[in-house]
């Protein structure tokens, strides 16, 4: 609380200074009329004002009905009245002799003709706009006019490959994931990827702490959106260089995205109405077996395990009529996923007026945003309010109010894996219950165990009927998000110093409902999973502050300095409560404070709070010389609440450097070139970890008692060596800029280090008492290049079509890591693992497995063979000479392989897979990502604009496959099972090729981790296709509105792969050992959406 | 102009100088540090609570894996799991997670928490007493010495640890001490906490559940039955019986004459029925029964982990009925009695299908709800040391020669009486005892097999044969101990190999590979030697 002193002192040191201007003097009054100087007629409503020498108001009046005005001026002769009118120019007077002072108003509209507009785009980065000409980062710039029409939620999703070095993915095709976004690669093997959101020049934090994400819930679930509506985006900017990224420091590690908000301009009032409304339609779904055909496999499945199902223990495969009961609740060919999925719709309002005077400008905002999800009991939506504001006080003196509000509404499903467990569920179940005479009633069939198992009250998991899930169960989150912001800026010597503060709270709640209905799982009266109802609130609070001097000394022409001085901290809080509830008496009572029981595992109540902080402090310069060589240096110390006192701060330096070669007197000659130049840029940044007070040996207690007392123990080790992870950057690249803007070209390469590469889970040795920790453990490096292409080929009076390409290749690789983590894990003997290894040398998400080889078609091909071919033998206990049988990992496991198993290819030729056979089979990063596509305007009237976005390269684990081709237990397989080996084929030729291997219950090696699994990743996705009209403004001027605009946009049109998965674009947010794994089983839903943007 | 600058520069200079370290400084607010505890002595207590607390996370459920999976008393049940079933074949594989030993070094860790950090109290808490303090510490130590007694019988050689792990500047790559060592060290432990440990508590339920002189006592004499130390195993065990803390459940029994043919050949007895369930409710449902030495009690907060392993509808794993049910519990010998049966049989170690102990309500009452697995786990009872007496004595005799031979002989019977009387045992022809003329090695099977009868399914049963057979460095055919074992436990078709497997003593086969993780995260370990490939 002390610093948070000093910075209330500095400001209010500050708004002392600005009162020296404020002197009064002696008063004259002055009267007078305004006329408008077209029809002679009196102005109503004309702003009279005396200023001061800043420009300062220091008196004002409006004019009467009959344009009349009396003013008290403070000034004496010689101060200085304006008139102000909307639509008419303004004039100033100086106050002569006279009192009295009659005009008339010129009319403004005339004036607009033929303006030659001459300022250069600017790019915000972050403390004050530089032209982009000036820049010696590496930044990648959109404008949201290339968006418009496209129906996202949040704006990222909408950025998705349009922007160089900038890859965002969605988490999952369900509604209301979010994205994840990385900016040139992985710098971090766990340590948070995702670059740092800077709304309006203040950091905005995207998720709640990771400190109180319930044991239920993963980091997906409480990812939220960027709340905030693309209608209110006016420009992004990302900075992708350390130098760029030194203003944010730590924080902006993994890059910066920043986003400016739309404010009010001297203008009328505009209102500008948008509504975008689209139908969704679920992918199609994996064809999975009916019910017949799934009993023929299990009980195939069975026999071949050595122990065939007995119907007595498992009359679920009976499909006898003399059971009714039993006959129909488990005699159906269900279709679990047609059950839960369905068209969703989205709509989308949003309204704002805008405008403003000399003095004032505002912007203020209203949009609505409500989404049904595709699956049954998901929504969202979302309302959100906000008020822009600037006030110019003087020439001096300028503050501005950002005030936002969002309220979000999502309706979740109880659990995250509903259509996973549709997949899997037992297609011969029954959705609704038949009675013991067969006769279907209303109630759900769920029950209280199937062959598939059970829902388990301990780990709150399990099995569950999934209609009933999805109708009667709930997760609802409600979250309500406040930021004001306020932000002052003052010169303290005209045009040379300037001081900049910024205060920033942002105040977030969230409130999640959840309700397990027993109907859903069928467990029984008194477990602690029946009827359980869980309400958890938490709360974030944030504050920021930002102090900045900004000198821009005025030297000569060919020398401009710019020098920067900033203090900011950070301080977040986070709390939450939680209370968890079992056995109301009733579906109905859902509320966990009814009377019903919090005694048992998972129940009860569970609070935490947390607190994090940081400070840093940042001098920075830039030095121009000529227009032609700029030079920006910057310094940062950096101190963060989660080291412990030697390693809390860091000093991160940067430099960069851009030479403008087409500036050069040399290159005047060459006319086509409008800009050539070349940056060069190094620097350093750190990442802080991601958790608190890690450097405390901290005492938990257990969540039970021994013997009615609570039992206390070291719940973590004491982090003392922890410290931050530095990422040093070095970026070379070059602007070209030809034909009058009709061909811009941006490259990029760079070479990005992390060094004290941290990992938050270390695996230690288990005889320490703990299974892992967190440490700063080696080096990482990402390589590699961006390049962007603007063209305009065709640009006449008509028709303009411009061009757009971006690609980018990054290239990961683990330099350096400590002994603690293994370079290459142990093998496996068990299915369905592949050594996904941190190796040095290799990129991260490497991954190493069997090749497979197919299926041992018949008894003699599993007889071991060595180099050549031939047989191995040996001789039994009589001396007699037999065949030796293939092996697998003999002689710990010694499984020998049986005719109808899959096949692996014995590397070493010894009669024996094991851990000398696992071979590397691929990573998963792409070699190229990118997006390309045109935008085709006519007459300024009619606008086309198509995306297409791609990866190259990289492979894919199709999990969902080897799921569900397994035949390994009770679960539903997909229809390529039906391809199965089922009988020995001694003549060879006469066996499929697309053979599976046998089905076996829980027994032998038939989906091990191998190649089989592996596949190419490489996708051209037609991301969008947008048609926009724009109605003719004369035409719609009678109608009283100065714009109207109509569209329609396709998305997720197609996507050429040969990828068999449902959809190759897999997260980048999982953890390190699932990098590459898709585990997806629900596609993108493909959208149609129209809308409409009215002006008045 | 340069006045503000300088005023304004100074301003902000000197803001930034003053304490930011101290802002920046926060310690949690819902959790305790260590510097913050270790101030009273009811955080001792709470510290001492805390290791027996963690025994409930996953020690129990590896004791009962551990002794039993590759014992010849479980099968797979209706849902098998890879895993066990691969155990129960003996296809080990180092990255099968049965073989995962964290859970017991958890505790080890707590115990050696409460060890370094317990006698700093003394110096703040007036009131803390030494006696309290040496108290604490032996609880700590009789723990920690039954964890490494679980390891070392587990995997013969693992690091030892005594160090209590507090930060990560500690080397936390220990490599493995021998297993013989090891167990010379845990005796001086116990012979430590035996003179320090509470003779008893307050309450019957803490001297059943927190460590007492007894409890410590009782796993010295069952180190030194391992450690083949004969004499003191006796004595330890006489002390224990002496002190008559402890009985066995009394059980009245009605007698049946047999006859045939008009003449009595043979008397049998049957069991009370309301006794044997007394029996059965006082041991593996209510638990603190007068029988019990150290057990670990569950509760509603935290279920022991038999209900998805053994449970009625989704078992993992179910009694051997072919090996349980007729060859170490006989059926009755005559079928005019068929009530006249061992009371720990039908109805207690198994009934329908499922082993009962840890999943009925009663002999005969119905099976628990998912939430009521709360009956205890015990890890010592009083037969435990009656038995471990006679092992004792008999093996004395058997290194002995003389007339003093049958002296040893028969007080080992009388042990072994005593026992089976009290659970009404079937008297089988395989072992008859006649008073002066008693063969020592069949009584040493007879112990063996009363000892299965005796814990069945309370994790025992594996270390016991295991215990047999490495008798004398595996002397006298010994093995042969295991290879029944083997013949008895493996499918059909594995037999053979698990047989050749046993057969391999020097290769360390009978003890677990260690957990492939725990080789990639500790490179001072080495691979058992039959696993390292």
């Amino acid at each position: 609380m002390k610093k948070n002193n000093n910075i209330i002192f500095f400001l209010v040191f500050v708004s002392l200074l600005m009162t020296f201007s404020a002197m009064a003097q002696s008063k004259i009054i002055i009267r007078g009329k305004v006329i408008s100087n077209t029809d002679k007629q009196p102005l109503i409503g004309v702003s009279v004002a005396e200023y001061d020498k800043n420009h300062r108001i220091l008196n004002g009046v409006v004019t009467d009905i009959d344009g009349n005005f009396t003013l008290k001026i403070s000034g004496g002769i010689g101060s200085v009245i304006t008139f102000s009118y909307i639509s008419y120019k303004t004039t100033t007077k100086t106050v002569g002799n006279s009192a009295v002072i009659n005009i008339s108003l010129e009319d403004a509209t005339q004036e607009i003709k033929g303006v030659v507009v001459t300022a250069r785009s600017q790019v915000n980065t972050g403390f004050a706009n530089i032209a982009e000409r000036d820049l010696s980062y590496a930044v990648s710039k959109i404008d949201t006019k290339e968006l418009e029409g496209l129906q996202v939620a949040s704006i990222d999703e909408a950025l998705q490959g349009r922007m160089s070095g900038v890859d965002i993915v969605a988490n999952s095709g369900e509604p209301g994931a979010g994205m994840s976004i990385r900016i040139r690669g992985t710098t971090s093997i766990n340590n948070g990827s995702d670059p740092l959101i800077v709304v309006d020049g203040i950091p905005y934090d995207t998720n709640i702490g990771s400190d109180f994400d319930f044991a239920t819930a993963d980091e997906e679930n409480y990812a939220q959106l960027l709340n905030i509506s693309p209608s209110d985006i006016q420009e992004i900017t990302v900075l992708k260089d350390a130098a760029a990224t030194a203003l944010y420091g730590n924080r902006g590690g993994n890059g910066v995205l920043l986003i400016k908000t739309k404010r009010g301009t001297i203008s009328k009032p505009m209102v500008n109405y948008t509504f975008k409304g689209s139908l969704n339609t679920p992918a199609v779904p994996i064809q999975t077996l009916s019910g017949d055909q799934y009993t023929s496999l299990i009980l195939e499945e069975a026999v071949n395990s050595g122990s065939p199902l007995s119907t007595i223990s498992y009359p679920q495969f009976m499909y006898d009529p003399i059971n009714p009961y039993y006959y129909y609740n488990y005699g159906q060919n269900t279709d679990w996923y047609g059950a839960l999925s369905k068209n969703g719709y989205t709509q989308d309002h949003s309204i704002s007026i805008s405008g403003g005077g000399d003095k004032a400008q505002y912007r203020t905002s209203l949009g609505y945003y409500d989404q049904t999800g595709t699956v049954i009991g998901q929504s969202y939506s979302r309302l959100t309010a906000s008020l822009n504001l600037d006030y110019n006080v003087s020439d001096k003196l300028k503050f501005q109010v950002n005030i936002s509000y969002t309220h979000g509404d999502q309706d979740k499903n109880y659990t995250t894996d509903l259509l996973n467990t549709a997949y899997t569920t037992m297609p011969n179940q029954s959705i609704y219950e038949y009675n013991t005479l067969g006769e279907m009633t209303p109630n759900y069939f769920s029950p209280v165990t199937t062959p598939q198992g059970y829902w388990s009250s301990a780990s709150n998991k399990g099995i569950y009927n999934p209609v009933a899930m999805a109708n009667t169960g709930y997760w609802k989150v409600k979250s309500e998000r406040i930021m004001p912001k306020f932000n002052i800026q003052y010169w303290i010597v005209p045009e040379i110093l300037k001081y900049q503060g910024d205060l920033a709270f942002d105040i977030n709640t969230s409130k999640d409902n959840r309700f397990l209905p027993q109907i859903a799982t069928g467990r029984l009266w008194p477990e602690n999973s029946v009827n359980r109802s869980t309400d958890l609130a938490s709360e974030s609070f944030i504050v920021q502050t930002y102090n900045k001097l900004i000198y821009t000394p005025k030297l000569n022409e060919n020398n401009y300095i710019m020098g920067l001085l900033q203090f900011s901290s950070y301080d977040a809080r986070n709390a939450s409560f939680q209370e968890v509830s079992s056995l109301s008496a009733s579906n109905y009572l859902q509320d966990p404070s009814m009377p019903s029981n919090i005694i048992g595992s998972g129940l009860g109540l569970n609070s935490g709070s947390s607190e994090a902080r940081s400070l840093s402090l940042l001098a920075m310069m830039q030095y121009k010389f000529m227009d032609r060589y700029i030079f920006t240096g910057s310094m940062r110390r950096d101190g963060d609440s989660k080291y412990n006192d030697q390693n809390r701060y860091g000093y991160f330096p940067s430099a960069s450097v851009r030479w403008r070669i087409s500036g050069e007197p040399f290159m005047k000659k060459v006319k086509v070139v409008d800009d050539f130049s070349f940056r060069a840029s190094t620097g350093m940044s750190g990442n802080p970890v991601n958790k608190n007070y890690l450097y405390y040996n901290t005492y938990g207690t257990y969540d039970w008692t021994y013997l009615g007392q609570q039992g206390v123990y070291s719940t973590g080790l004491q982090l003392s060596n922890l410290r931050w992870e530095k990422v040093t950057d070095l970026n070379i690249g070059g602007n070209l800029i030809m034909f009058k803007n009709r061909l811009n070209i941006d490259f990029n390469w760079y070479k990005k280090r992390t060094n004290d590469l941290y990992f938050p889970t270390v695996n230690i040795s288990s005889s320490s008492g703990y299974n892992s920790i967190s440490s700063n453990v080696g080096t990482m490096d990402n390589n590699g290049w961006e390049l962007s292409i603007n063209t305009t080929p065709i640009k006449t009076k008509d028709l303009s079509i411009d061009f757009n390409f971006t690609f980018a290749r990054s290239e990961n690789q683990i330099m350096a890591l400590s002994d603690n983590i293994p370079l290459l894990s142990t093998p496996t003997a068990a299915n369905g693992l592949y050594l996904t290894s941190i190796k040095v040398g290799n990129p991260l998400g490497s991954f190493y497995g069997y090749r497979y080889k197919g299926v041992y078609l018949n008894e003699s091909q599993t007889v071991a063979k060595d180099v050549n071919g031939n047989p191995i033998y040996t001789y039994d206990s009589n001396g007699k000479k037999e065949a030796v049988q293939m092996k697998f990992w003999y002689p710990t496991v010694g499984y020998e392989f049986q005719p109808g198993d899959a096949k692996y290819e014995d590397i070493n030729h010894d009669g024996n897979i094991n851990s000398q056979d696992i071979v590397y089979l691929g990573n998963m990063n792409p070699l190229l990502t990118g997006g390309f596509g045109p935008t085709i305007r006519w007459k300024n009237k009619l606008s086309l604009t198509a995306y297409f976005y791609f990866r190259y390269g990289g492979k894919v684990i199709n999990q969902t496959r080897m799921d569900m081709e397994s035949m390994y237990g009770f679960n539903n397989q997909t229809t390529s099972v039906l391809r199965r080996w089922r009988h020995a084929y001694e003549d060879e030729t006469t066996a499929p090729t697309d053979l599976l291997p046998r089905a076996l219950l829980a027994k032998g090696y038939n989906w091990l981790g191998s190649d089989r699994y592996v596949e190419d990743g490489s996708f051209l996705r037609f991301r969008s296709l947008t048609l926009t009209y724009n109605f003719d403004k004369k035409l719609v001027n009678k109608f009283s509105v100065s714009d109207l605009r109509l569209w329609a946009t396709m998305q997720n049109i197609y996507i050429w792969t040969n990828y068999t998965g449902m959809d190759p674009e897999i997260t980048l947010r999982s953890g390190i050992s699932s990098l590459g794994y898709d585990t997806s089983r629900s596609g993108r839903p493909s959208d149609f959406s129209i809308g409409l943007s009215v002006s008045f | 102009m340069k006045k503000y600058i300088g005023i304004l520069l100074t301003v902000f200079i000197a803001s930034l100088l003053t304490s930011c370290s101290d802002w920046l400084t926060l310690a949690p607010e819902d959790g305790v540090t260590r510097q913050e505890f270790w101030q009273t002595k009811e955080q001792v207590n709470s510290a001492v609570i805390g290791c027996y607390a963690s025994l409930l996370d996953g020690p129990v459920e590896k004791m009962f894996l551990w002794g039993e999976l590759r014992a010849d008393m479980v099968e797979n049940g209706v849902s098998p799991i890879n895993n066990y079933t691969e155990v129960i074949d003996g296809e080990i594989s180092t990255s099968n997670s049965v073989l995962y030993w964290g859970d017991f070094y958890t505790t080890i860790n707590n115990c050696n928490t409460v060890l370094k950090f317990a006698p700093t109290v003394r110096d703040i808490d007036g009131t803390f007493t030494e006696k309290q303090l040496k108290e604490y510490e032996a609880e700590a130590l009789t723990l920690r010495a039954m964890m490494y007694f679980y390891l070392v019988r587990s995997f013969r050689d693992v690091p030892l640890v005594l160090q209590a792990s507090v930060s990560d500047n500690q080397d936390f790559s220990i490599p493995k001490t021998s297993g013989a060592i090891i167990l010379d060290s845990l005796v001086n432990d116990l012979k430590i906490a035996a003179a320090n440990a509470p003779i008893s508590y307050p309450t019957t339920a803490e001297n059943k559940s927190r460590i007492t002189s007894w409890t410590a006592k009782t796993l010295l004499a069952d180190i030194y039955l391992w450690q083949e130390n004969y004499a003191q195993c006796n004595n330890l065990c006489q002390e224990i019986i002496g002190s008559g803390k402890f009985s066995l459940i009394p059980v009245e029994k009605l007698p049946v004459e047999i006859s045939e043919g008009g003449v009595i050949i043979d008397t049998v007895t049957v069991p009370n029925e309301s006794d044997a369930d007394n029996m059965f409710i006082q041991s593996y449902v209510l638990g603190n029964s007068i029988e019990s030495i150290f057990e670990i009690p569950f509760s509603s907060l935290k279920n022991n982990p038999f209900y998805s392993m053994l449970g009625p509808n989704l078992n993992k794993l179910r009694p051997k009925l072919d090996i349980v049910d007729g060859l170490i519990f006989p059926v009755a010998l005559y079928s005019v009695a068929p009530d006249a049966t061992d009371i720990r049989g039908s109805g207690c170690s198994y009934r329908a299908g499922v082993v009962w102990k840890y999943v009925g309500t009663s002999r005969t009452g119905a099976v628990r709800s998912s939430i009521q697995y709360t009956s205890p786990w015990i890890v010592y009872k009083y037969s435990d040391v009656l038995l471990m007496k006679a092992e004792a004595l008999n093996q004395i005799g058997l290194q002995n020669s003389g007339e003093t031979v049958q002296t040893y002989y028969s007080q080992a019977v009388d042990l072994l009486t005593e026992v089976r009387n009290a659970r009404n045992a079937v008297k089988t022809s395989d072992y008859k005892f006649t008073a002066d003329n008693i063969d020592g090695k069949s009584l040493e099977n007879a112990i063996l097999d009363e000892r299965a009868r005796e814990f069945a399914y309370e994790g025992k049963r594996w270390f016991d044969v295991l215990r047999y057979a490495k008798r004398g460095n595996y002397a006298d055919n010994n093995i042969q101990y295991l290879v029944r074992l083997a013949i008895n436990s493996a499918s059909p078709q594995k037999q053979q190999s698990l047989i050749a497997k046993y057969n391999d003593p020097k290769r360390n086969s009978h003890y677990w590979p260690i957990y492939y993780k725990e080789l990639e995260t500790n490179k001072q370990l080495k691979q058992n030697e039959f696993y390292a490939q």
